[in-house]
């Protein structure tokens, strides 16, 4: 599970949860395990199957289907619906996507009622997490401290993650180690609590509790194979070598970014630093495999900018002015396709479609994309790279996460606009229905023909009983099922004479269906509204975040060309002195010979 | 030789110069961008304020919306002493990868489903999937359903299961369920119908 919501950051870390923070904003941060143990029981009524339906769409995230199933079964009077835990799924689902008021509604409204305490303690739990994501914090404590007594077994856990959120984002430091001690450190989120606690330690100045904590989470996750808590080990790492590099001790910052992973989410930052780091331990060599390997990433991450520079930088401050030169040469190359990449992105952007795809592939996009970039990308995909450090944005998750609502709103508007052609044809149709003599004639048909068939079948069971016993037993299986096809065609024989004429359609559904086709082509209408309000929102981040990419990149090319310039101008003063150098030889030689 | 070496020392100055004036432009920039990007960002969260009680109204709308067409849709095509709807339930357990679902009735394929990773988790975790609806009149009928999938150890499995009943003048359910037959957890078909 994506739920370590280490949203705190601290400037002199430079350590910010990028595509894992987007992970929690897409995949809408509550986790609701309400009727959990429904699950465990069988199905054993009717109202259990419609139920049903619910979670199906509810476990699979569809919270639109989802919350239409409810509406329908709860229009049915079903009881699991109506019950306090089935209101209680609903405000989790109306707030998961994106209808918070409506949520909020439904928990206070929970505790108005005389619920049991179960119920009340969840109703707190996703209001003080209602309240957390809209960064009331005052209010999410308030709420947090209003859970007593028994919790669901599904939110415990979940309970003291969010706690200790809350406590630390309210500064309430001893609230926070007291409720990690009441946490089992096998819990799932134990590590994440404690990296969120080293933080607020390190906030609170107590720079030494802070430097253990991170410590514990790095050596916790050694022995995890669970790739996002080795992920956390390197985040914890990078951040204590930050800390004991501010405080001077580079050695231990070394051993540190030594232990980081070259391959996983922090190795970018962490193999600049190390190669920063073995500069300022002048051991140069140790510095350039990490910016060589660096450099073949992608030229769209800053770390891989500024990795270029500084390599050919350390080629020419270690004497090698030929490695130097090359070094010069390929990143003027590489930041010259980059720009080109850029430009490229723009192109993409602007295309009408391009939002949409975007967001309808996002899953995939950054499941696919390979965020340290060795693989190089296509098409709309191209973006990617260059929105990393976007998409771990505030402003852009929310746009992103609304305008991903309105195009599944959008989609099902359309289907029902299709639908709704449909509908008319079948009123007409239903309207021209009629039973005719045609219709008669079929149905004495058949009755003649059942007849016949019931006469054949009575002669071929008197036929059978004139054979041996083991032909008859072979026969039998024949004969039970041309009884079965016979009483089937009685059935519908003795259902159509029933009928005496054929079903019409109540005249006010005319009328009924003409408003919600109105009413389907209104909300489309203001779907595409907001649509239109929100991509450009959407255009206008990525580009601002291409300019970004765009006026670093001019900078290192600017750079890269004027070391070129210099390594050149260099080269042909040294070979002036050396020409000077040999003519003055010269000139003294022939000296000598006269 | 002086001339050369004075174009190359002013040339370098001149880089130098350069190099510092890019630099002094270089972080100029990098603080324009950075506020430009800030103010992006707020003016996009600032979009989504404005917008944000027509969003969730919207959204509220379009559920209730969905909800009555649905309500009418069904009315138009299945009439309530007419409609029969189908579930396929899973007990929980990974006992089971199920794969597929054939439904017959009357002797006719009325309904096929290929499962999602997502839909198969739904599952087992106790939800329930409406695969069918259709118009039934009163009498005998015959349902089979056919489930394919992999058992334990990745082992195929296809299990089918056909079940007569009769149906009323009122709705009815069918429910497909796959249930696990003893010590061994083996996967089974069970039809009820409601």
């Amino acid at each position: 599970m994506n739920i370590y919501t280490a949203n705190k950051s601290v400037s002199s870390f430079k350590i910010k949860l990028k595509l894992s923070k987007l992970f929690i904003c897409i995949l809408a941060c509550f986790i609701f395990l309400v009727n959990a143990e429904k699950v465990e029981q069988d199905i054993e009524t009717a109202e259990d199957l419609e139920w049903g339906t619910v979670l199906f769409d509810f476990y699979q995230k569809n919270y639109l289907s989802a919350l239409i199933e409810y509406d329908y079964v709860h229009a049915k009077d079903n009881s699991m619906a109506t019950s306090q835990s089935g209101r209680l799924l609903k405000g989790g689902m109306l707030l998961s996507y994106g209808m918070a008021d409506r949520s909020e509604e439904i928990f206070e409204s929970l505790l108005d009622d005389n619920v049991n305490i179960s119920v009340r303690n969840s109703a707190w739990y996703y209001l003080a997490n209602l309240y957390y994501h809209k960064a009331d914090n005052e209010k999410a404590f308030n709420a947090i401290q209003k859970i007593q007594g028994d919790i669901s077994p599904q939110l415990h856990t979940e309970y003291h993650y969010l706690a200790t959120l809350i406590s630390s984002q309210g500064k309430h430091l001893p609230n926070t180690e007291k409720l990690l001690t009441t946490l089992s450190p096998t819990s799932h989120y134990y590590a994440y609590v404690l990296f969120n606690l080293s933080i607020t330690q390190l906030e609170a100045g107590k720079i030494n509790q802070a430097i253990a904590s991170l410590n514990k989470v790095a050596s916790m996750s050694l022995s995890q194979t669970n790739p996002e808590l080795v992920t956390l080990a390197d985040r914890a790492r990078h951040g204590l070598a930050q800390i004991t590099l501010r405080e001077g001790d580079v050695i231990s910052a070394w051993n540190y970014l030594k232990s980081i992973t070259t391959t996983g989410l922090y190795s970018n930052r962490a193999l600049l630093t190390y190669a920063w780091t073995a500069i300022k331990l002048k051991q140069f060599q140790q510095a350039i495999p990490a910016l060589n390997i660096l450099d073949e990433r992608s030229i769209a991450l800053p770390e891989v900018q500024e990795a270029k520079v500084l390599l050919a930088h350390l080629y020419e401050q270690e004497g090698s002015p030929r490695k130097a030169l090359k070094s010069n040469l390929l990143a003027i190359e590489a930041f010259t396709k980059g720009l080109e990449d850029v430009k490229e992105a723009r192109r993409i952007i602007s295309l009408q479609d391009v939002p949409k795809e975007f967001v309808s592939n996002f899953d995939v996009i950054v499941g696919k994309t390979d965020w340290y970039a060795m693989e190089p990308t296509v098409d709309y995909l191209k973006l990617t790279p260059f929105v990393i450090d976007l998409v771990a944005s505030h402003g852009f998750n929310e746009t992103l996460t609304e305008l991903s609502d309105l195009y599944t709103i959008q989609s099902n508007l359309d289907e029902w606009s299709t639908q709704s052609k449909e509908h008319v044809l079948i009123l007409q149709n239903a309207e021209r229905k009629s039973f005719s003599n045609d219709q008669k004639v079929i149905i004495d048909k058949s009755e003649m023909l059942k007849k016949k068939l019931v006469n054949q079948k009575a002669d071929l069971e008197l036929y059978v009983l004139t054979l041996n016993e083991a032909d008859q037993k072979r026969l039998s299986a024949l004969i039970e099922s041309t009884n079965k096809e016979l009483a089937l065609l009685d059935s519908r024989i003795l259902q159509l004479k029933e009928v005496k004429k054929p079903y019409q359609q109540p005249k006010k559904y005319k009328k009924i269906l003409a408003e919600k086709h109105k009413k389907i082509k209104q909300k489309l209408q203001k779907t595409n509204q907001y649509i239109a309000m929100l991509e450009p929102v959407i255009r206008k981040l990525i580009n601002t975040e291409l300019d970004k990419h765009e006026n670093r990149m001019l900078y290192y090319l600017a750079q890269s060309k004027l070391a070129k310039a210099r390594l050149y101008d260099t080269t042909l003063m040294l070979l002036d002195r050396a020409k000077k150098n040999s003519n003055k030889e010269k000139t003294k030689n022939n000296e000598g010979k006269k | 030789m002086l001339k050369n070496h004075l174009v190359c020392s002013i040339s370098i100055f001149v880089i130098f110069a350069l190099g510092l004036s890019t630099s002094l432009f270089a972080a100029k920039n990098a603080d324009v961008d950075t506020s430009k990007g800030e103010q992006a960002q707020q003016q996009a969260l600032a979009t989504l304020k404005s917008i944000s009680k027509g969003i969730q109204g919207l959204k509220d709308d379009v559920v209730s919306l969905n909800n009555e067409l649905r309500s009418m849709e069904e009315t138009l095509l299945f009439p309530s002493s007419t409609k029969y709807s189908v579930f396929v339930s899973m007990s929980p357990g990974d006992y089971f990868t199920l794969e597929s679902v054939k439904l017959k009735l009357d002797g006719k394929l009325v309904a096929t489903h290929i499962y999602s990773q997502g839909q198969r988790q739904a599952l087992s975790r106790g939800g329930v999937q409406k695969l069918y609806i259709t118009n039934l009149n009163e009498g005998k009928h015959t349902a089979t359903a056919f489930f394919t999938g992999l058992g334990p150890n990745g082992r195929a499995y296809k299990l089918a299961n056909t079940i007569d009943f009769e149906k009323g003048n009122a709705g009815e359910f069918l429910q497909l369920a796959i249930r696990y037959k003893g010590d061994v957890q083996e996967p089974a078909v069970y039809l009820k119908q409601w």
